[in-house]
């Protein structure tokens, strides 16, 4: 009764009990490039030669993390330059990773030079995010063509490199990471995948043998890699522990790495996208052992037993059933794959009957992101798209190498439709990753995409109206439900939001928050469960705008509103 | 009309340059061919089919655009392979196994399950040995509307007929699984995972082929493909086909010891691998060709056999070390 009476005495959200009608399904969503006016002017440099090596084609990931702990979202992009060929000295002023810093309303500076050790110039592949050291600040793990990078964050934009220190060593290729705590131990171990073992000083010839037609070469023509895991020693050093907790996939060739409960279990699993070999799925037992459950699962291919180029990986529940799915994304003459969570059944690819498959046939699909871009409650999908092979129009005619992305609108039961976005579908680009954030705080996501040896771009899409929330700072890997109740109706229920933790897309992450449409009613509580635990937290008043920042560890966890 | 006449009567130009493998010349003289008034439609259906083969959709329905009905399933192919699959199936027709396996992966593509389950029925119903393409397919729709049993028959049906196929082991592990067989399902899926990478080999092998067919490491590596699968005829035919393709002893030799150790390990006729052997040592003498026909003869207990082999591998590369222990041994088993 008290919380009605709260909900009662709300009236100041400024909106009807009744939920605004759904967009006609034809409706487009009118995303706006706003690049320019963000002062973001990061131009990915893939060091193209003449070789056409295949690393060339990869790069590059960023994330949306707020690094100075402002409360606004920042932007870190992964650069690569002059390929690290042995016995070929890299230029000195060779381009670096950049840090962008917002101040709130989406407006960027450049703050790469004060920003330490994060101004990296090797050839970058992609980057996790998350605080490896418990110290409270975001940390980066940045992977590379050549050894990776652990830098350590301090909260203010400044980073320090602590690779030598960290037990972390090789130097393989690498492209996917994601911190994870595998052992429920209360830190961040992490897990790389590894791409394809590369003699960049004698490269391939692909393609014919004619001037202008020589061509990228397929992955195929490489051999694979064991992905790597690092489990925590607590205090953001690692050891190695990739056999010791069940993990083989010795000619894997991995990209895209998800850490999520799959399987709804309570702990978190792996979901390994691998191009052109078997995808994994790595099922987690909660003590940082894991078990490859891929076959049980139905997620290593296809409907039609195929492997696939796997890139980019989205994790959410489409069809509103409170089980995460998987989409991945694909290479050309493949669909992109959406494989729907069945539960004990495991899952099963129903891109077709989701509408996915016709338009992400003939695309390369890369980054994909699953957000509620139109406030109306359900997960819709947004893709990047670009081939790798920049000829490409020589060896088919029907494909091209920059490529329109793709948005989808979900209809609340997993069935997509595509939709024109505005800016964001209508120009072709090299696409790489594509990331969500609020990046100006309006409780709309914005999404950011990287290009393959091209500008970043960032879209922000036209507000519907609808009251939001924005959650943020919920540990990782708890599931979020929503308590709400509404007035007019006299009823309380539950909405399932997901699972907390950064999206990885492609190389890279979103922001680690919820947009929570709220189109009635308020929200007045957070239940927030793990591993069988649950910790409900009070809103106090009830709020149906705003954001949730949700502080504390795990036990003692609280939560705080604030106004936009 | 003399123009056309000669059109018929003299084999074009673009139709020999396509068989001796200058595909993309062979696509040009034909576009010039077109030009001529009068130009047959059967030319520019051919350059169509040219233009299909070749990865070129776009242009084979500008090319096909004049045509009348008669153009229609190509314009459905054309369609089909840019992923225009609203517009490819109205044009489909139903005559071949695979327009219908076109039609039925279009209509799925977009959604028309329904649809595509319609088509799928009427293809099966075909009389005739069946196709293990098809059977999968109803296997997946069986296994989707929830009749496991069936799909397990249908994916059995398509196994026995193509014992390579990953839909077919795939869809019987899972459909095994579904109906809480979980040994037997899980068994399957591992025979699929094991064929999984060959059957990648073996289509990465067939991409190469399908960009320069006439190019014989191509060939033989796809005869590779076809021999880890465990398809030998296939593969035979393929080594033999990169032989007479081969340009130089660096694409030769190579080419004809694959097809050797198909001979000796796999059709266990190392006699026939010897004959090959020599025989292409004749043509192309390369101690390589020879020292392995010794091996062949050695392993056979034909130490004659192989003290001669060696001895002639040893005349095309004196005092090579490895021939010479090879002769040594080969010697004193005689």
């Amino acid at each position: 009764m008290r919380r009605l009476l709260l909900c009662v005495a709300l009236v100041s959200c400024g909106h009807s009990s009744a939920p605004p009608p759904k967009p006609a399904p034809s409706t487009g969503i009118g995303f706006i490039d706003i690049t320019a006016a963000s002062g973001v002017d990061f131009v990915h440099d893939a060091g193209k030669t003449e070789e056409k090596q295949l690393p060339e084609t990869m790069g590059a990931g960023a994330a949306i993390v707020d690094v100075d702990e402002d409360g606004d979202l920042d932007l870190y992009f992964i650069q690569s330059g002059p390929l690290p060929i042995p016995g070929k000295p890299r230029p000195a002023n060779r381009p670096t990773n950049r840090l962008f810093l917002n101040d709130g309303k989406a407006h960027f500076r450049d703050a790469t030079k004060e920003s330490g050790d994060a101004a990296q110039s090797n050839y970058g592949m992609g980057i996790a995010c998350g605080d490896a050291n418990g110290d409270g600040h975001v940390d980066f793990y940045l992977t590379n063509l050549g050894p990776d990078v652990l830098l350590f964050g301090d909260g203010k934009a400044h980073f320090r490199d602590v690779t030598a220190q960290s037990g972390i060593t090789g130097d393989e290729w690498t492209t996917g990471a994601a911190f994870l705590d595998a052992d429920d131990d209360g830190d961040l171990d992490l897990f790389v995948t590894t791409y394809v073992a590369i003699d960049l000083a004698h490269p391939l010839w692909c393609g014919e043998r004619k001037p202008g037609w020589r061509s990228y070469c397929h992955p195929d023509a490489y051999p694979g890699l064991e992905d790597h895991f690092w489990k925590n020693n607590g205090d953001g050093t690692f050891v190695e522990a990739t056999k010791e907790a069940g993990f083989s996939d010795p000619n894997g060739k991995g990209l895209g790495v998800a850490a999520s409960d799959l399987d709804g279990d309570g702990f978190v699993d792996l979901y390994v996208a691998n191009d052109s070999t078997e995808n994994r799925f790595y099922r987690g037992k909660g003590d940082g052992t894991f078990v490859d459950a891929t076959l049980l699962s139905g997620t290593g291919v296809d409907r039609f037993g195929r492997t696939e180029a796997s890139m980019g990986i989205a994790v959410g529940d489409v069809n509103g059933d409170g089980k995460p799915d998987l989409f991945v994304t694909g290479f050309d003459d493949e669909s992109d794959t959406l494989y729907m969570n069945l539960g004990a059944r495991g899952f099963e690819d129903r891109t077709a009957a989701a509408g996915l498959e016709a338009a992400t046939m003939l695309p390369v699909g890369f980054g994909c992101v699953l957000e509620d871009f139109d406030l109306d409650g359900d997960l819709d999908l947004a893709i990047t798209n670009g081939h790798i092979i920049d000829n490409i129009q020589l060896y088919n005619d029907g494909k091209t190498y920059a490529q329109r992305a793709l948005l989808f609108r979900n209809d609340g039961k997993g069935r997509f439709e595509p939709i024109d976005g505005g800016d964001l579908t209508r120009t072709p680009f090299v696409g790489r990753g594509l990331y969500t954030g609020d990046l100006d705080g309006d409780g709309l996501p914005e999404l950011v995409l990287t290009q393959c040896n091209g500008p970043a771009r960032i879209f922000r899409a036209p507000y519907p109206g609808t009251p939001s929330l924005t959650l943020r700072g919920v540990p990782r890997g708890m599931r979020v439900r929503t308590q709400r109740c509404d007035v007019r109706k006299e009823n309380l229920w539950t909405h399932l939001e997901g699972e907390s933790g950064p999206q990885p897309s492609y190389l890279g992450q979103s922001a680690d928050e919820f947009h929570l449409a709220v189109p009635e009613g308020f929200v007045y509580e957070l239940r927030l469960a793990r591993a069988g635990k649950i910790e409900t937290l009070r809103v106090d008043p009830p709020v149906c705008d705003g954001v949730l920042v949700v502080s504390g560890k795990p036990g003692a966890l609280r939560v705080e509103h604030r106004a936009r | 009309m003399l123009a056309l006449l000669l059109l018929f009567l003299v084999p074009p130009d673009a139709r020999a340059s396509w068989s001796k493998g200058a595909r993309e010349e062979a696509i040009a003289e034909r576009v010039k061919e077109l030009a001529a008034p009068g130009a047959p439609a059967e030319l520019r259906l051919e350059l169509a089919r040219w233009e299909l083969e070749v990865h070129k959709p776009a242009a084979a329905l500008e090319h096909l655009a004049p045509l009348a009905k008669e153009a229609d399933v190509l314009r459905g192919e054309a369609h089909y392979a840019l992923a225009q699959y609203a517009e490819a199936v109205p044009l489909l027709d139903e005559a071949t196994t695979e327009h219908l396996l076109m039609k039925i992966d279009a209509l799925e593509a977009l959604g028309q399950l329904f649809e595509s389950d319609a088509v799928l029925l009427r293809a099966i119903a075909l009389p005739g040995p069946g196709d293990a393409r098809l059977w999968s397919a109803e296997g997946r729709r069986l296994a989707r509307n929830g009749n496991t049993s069936k799909a397990v028959e249908a994916f059995r049906k398509a196994l026995a007929l193509d014992d390579c196929s990953a839909e077919a082991w795939f869809g019987l592990g899972r459909a095994l699984l579904a109906a809480d067989r979980q040994e037997e399902g899980l068994a399957a899926l591992e025979k699929h995972r094991k064929l999984t990478p060959l059957l990648d080999q073996w289509d990465f092998a067939r991409r190469a082929v399908d960009l320069a067919p006439l190019h014989a490491p191509n060939l033989a590596a796809l005869g590779d493909a076809e021999r880890a699968l465990g398809r030998l005829a296939r593969a035979g035919e393929l080594y033999a086909r990169a032989v007479e393709l081969a340009q130089g002893a660096e694409q030769l030799v190579p080419i004809v010891l694959r097809q050797a150790r198909l001979f000796a390990e796999d059709k266990h006729d190392p006699a026939g691998a010897i004959t090959l052997l020599v025989k292409a040592a004749e043509g192309t003498p390369d101690a390589r060709l020879l020292v392995r026909a010794g091996d062949l003869a050695f392993e056979s207990k034909d130490a004659p056999r192989a003290v001669e082999l060696f001895e002639r591998a040893q005349k095309l590369r004196p005092k090579d070390a490895e021939i010479e222990k090879r002769l040594a041994k080969a010697r004193e088993a005689k």
